[in-house]
């Protein structure tokens, strides 16, 4: 594998205004493709009076160095910073090394909008490869710069980008002899964090419906494990009808329609399936044996789970109509806790090799069966794709007992960390594509 | 506030009597049975107000027999079973703590007691709930072969929740693969 081991730092929060929104988490990219693809993204020209609303080309910039997939150029080596195409130079690009080139300008308009004005070249061969003009308001300032990203991102490799997306975590705080748990949602960069809900007692596996507009999670609040499904807008909250012990682990069909979930009846932990409309539950899986962490498949005809019916825990995938569920996983004395890749190729788990003491992020290939190893932690868990399937959050222990999270790309090549403010931070969710 | 809390003790067994999700042993020689439908009616959601899990209290106006779970001569006053990684069967040297625990709890037969189930923090949170449940069940069965009523334990699972002991190290983790017997008035 080859890496190189660059210790990174992007400082997000510079050069902004007194309106933003400190970040919760913030990036440092330890590991990049070598290959990474040189780009330079230019200030955009600001049309208007008075102050910047923001630095765009700054958060486009981020964004594409955090993908590990390029290498930006920083701005004092730019000997020319060009607003319009007639003001593009190719053979200085060139010379500096660069690949491609981004220019653009911000026009105000009446009633706290703008309109963005941006371009993308191909310094190699001297082309444009996009134009876009978008009209914005203010304060989707930096959801606009994201999305700018994604288009370039996209417009570049091919693969559709997952900047303007967002992460769902759980923060723990230790108040004295209290903890202070958040469910939080922040931007994909970690800006903008948004509280949910704040309890003392656990919150665990947040799960983003398909359209992104609700979020499933368990909480302890009534000292038993119950399943709240949150609107992200609103705030107003439900409970799934809960029974005896453990109602737990909502997983969303991909049509939104239902909801996986595990419920033990203090008897044993099965797998069933809930119909949000009927309101009727669904039994998929009967074994005595612990059977949790249900997933769906992405055409949402299977549910990938973990059992330990065979001893320890493992991989299996059962009809989401229910019937004979089959192993998956072979490789390993523990693979658990589950995520379908996107494209249905790759199962993203927990797993401990046979004879080793680490729990650490694997992806299992549906196809030839094989796993490889993308992580290096001794307690890496809730490992969580994002909605292009190229990178994979997860939890990660952290220095003096805290949990952060990283992020690893599905080739385990590129490799991020979210240092957190204060407390510890797990149970990341990435959202999925923002719906525009 | 006794009263109530009484009432609501019988009124969540009420429930569980009527909400007829008993379920059958699952006989492993037989094939897997078709998948079936829970309708609403066969299994009732326990109601908000019930289900808060503090509904258990002491039915005994004076509760110092309890005094006893702190001599530390006393069986009794051990109230954690440990387990091993990954393993729900309650060893057998805690044969001689949980027989004197069932022989208390049927003693004092309006005595309750609460098995919080708990696993370590290797592994993944799910996975460690349903762990922590499944060691619950185990001291209960063990519990429950010696004779205590099934009215008087009641079982919760905080999973890799709510450690006893903080470490990333075996020393931590095995102090936190226990059950604990929490009872109530205390």
């Amino acid at each position: 594998m080859i890496r190189v081991n660059v210790f990174f730092i992007l400082v997000v929060l510079c050069g902004f205004n007194a309106a933003v929104v400190k970040a919760d988490l913030t990036f440092v990219v330890t590991d990049y493709v070598e290959d990474a693809i040189p780009i330079a993204v230019v200030p955009f020209q600001w049309k208007g009076k008075g102050q910047l609303p923001g630095d765009m080309a700054k958060v486009i910039d981020s964004d594409l160095s955090r993908s590990g997939q390029f290498k930006s150029m920083s701005r004092n080596k730019m000997s020319s910073k060009p607003h319009s195409p007639s003001d593009v130079q190719f053979a200085q690009w060139k010379r500096q090394g660069m690949d491609y080139l981004v220019i653009g300008s911000i026009t105000p308009k009446e009633a706290s909008r703008y309109s963005i004005r941006f371009y993308l070249y191909d310094v190699i061969k001297k082309t444009q490869v996009a134009a876009y003009t978008l009209p914005i308001h203010r304060r989707v300032f930096r959801k606009a710069a994201h999305r700018i990203s994604d288009i370039i991102y996209q417009k570049i490799t091919g693969e559709k980008g997952a900047f303007d997306t967002r992460i769902a975590y759980v923060t723990v705080e230790k108040r004295k002899k209290r903890r202070l748990y958040r469910l939080k949602i922040a931007d994909s960069d970690g800006h903008n964090p948004k509280t949910m809900i704040t309890k003392s007692n656990s919150i665990l596996s947040p799960a983003w419906s398909p359209k992104g507009d609700k979020i499933a999670y368990v909480s302890f609040e009534t000292r038993r494990p119950r399943i709240y499904i949150q609107e992200v807008a609103t705030g107003k909250r439900t409970r799934l009808p809960s029974f005896k012990g453990i109602n737990s682990a909502p997983s969303w069909s991909p049509d939104g329609r239902k909801l996986a979930v595990v419920l033990s009846y203090g008897k044993n932990p099965d797998i069933y399936i809930y119909d949000l409309r009927s309101r009727k539950f669904k039994r998929i899986t009967r074994h005595y044996g612990i059977d949790t962490e249900p997933t769906w498949t992405p055409d949402g005809k299977s549910i990938v789970f973990t059992s330990d019916r065979g001893g320890s825990p493992q991989i299996y995938e059962v009809a989401a109509t229910g019937g004979r569920a089959k192993r998956v996983s072979f490789e390993g004395s523990y693979n658990a806790r589950p995520r379908v890749s996107p494209d249905s190729r790759k199962i993203v788990m927990v797993h401990r090799d046979r004879g080793s003491k680490k729990f650490q992020i694997s992806v299992l290939d549906r196809e030839t069966r094989s796993t490889l190893v993308l992580t290096s932690g001794a307690l890496d868990e809730s490992p969580s794709f994002s909605p292009n399937g190229r990178m994979i959050i997860y939890s990660t222990a952290g220095t003096r007992s805290r949990n952060i999270l990283a992020a690893v790309s599905i080739d385990g090549l590129v490799h991020q960390r979210l240092a957190v403010q204060r407390g510890s931070v797990r149970e990341p969710a990435w959202s999925p594509f923002s719906r525009r | 506030m006794k009263i109530k809390s009484l009432t609501m003790i019988l009124l969540a067994g009420t429930l569980a009597a009527c909400s007829g999700t008993e379920e059958k042993p699952v006989d492993q020689n037989t094939p897997l049975p078709e998948v079936e439908t829970v309708e609403d009616e066969a299994i009732t959601a326990i109601p908000d107000d019930v289900d808060d899990g503090n509904a258990i209290d002491g039915g005994s106006d004076d509760l110092s027999f309890l005094e006893i779970l702190d001599d530390p001569t006393s069986p009794l006053s051990n109230t954690t079973v440990y387990f091993g990684f990954d393993q729900h069967d309650v060893s057998g040297e805690y044969a001689p703590t949980l027989d004197a625990h069932a022989a208390f709890l049927m003693e004092h037969a309006d005595l309750q007691v609460v098995l919080e189930g708990y696993a370590d923090e290797r592994g993944t949170p799910e996975y460690n709930l349903a762990l922590g449940e499944k060691r619950a069940i185990a001291v209960r069965d063990y519990l429950q072969v010696l004779g205590v009523s099934a009215n008087q334990i009641e079982m919760v699972s905080y999973g890799e929740e709510n450690p006893v002991a903080e470490g990333h190290n075996e020393a931590a983790w095995a102090q936190n693969r226990r059950v604990k017997l929490a009872y109530s008035g205390r």
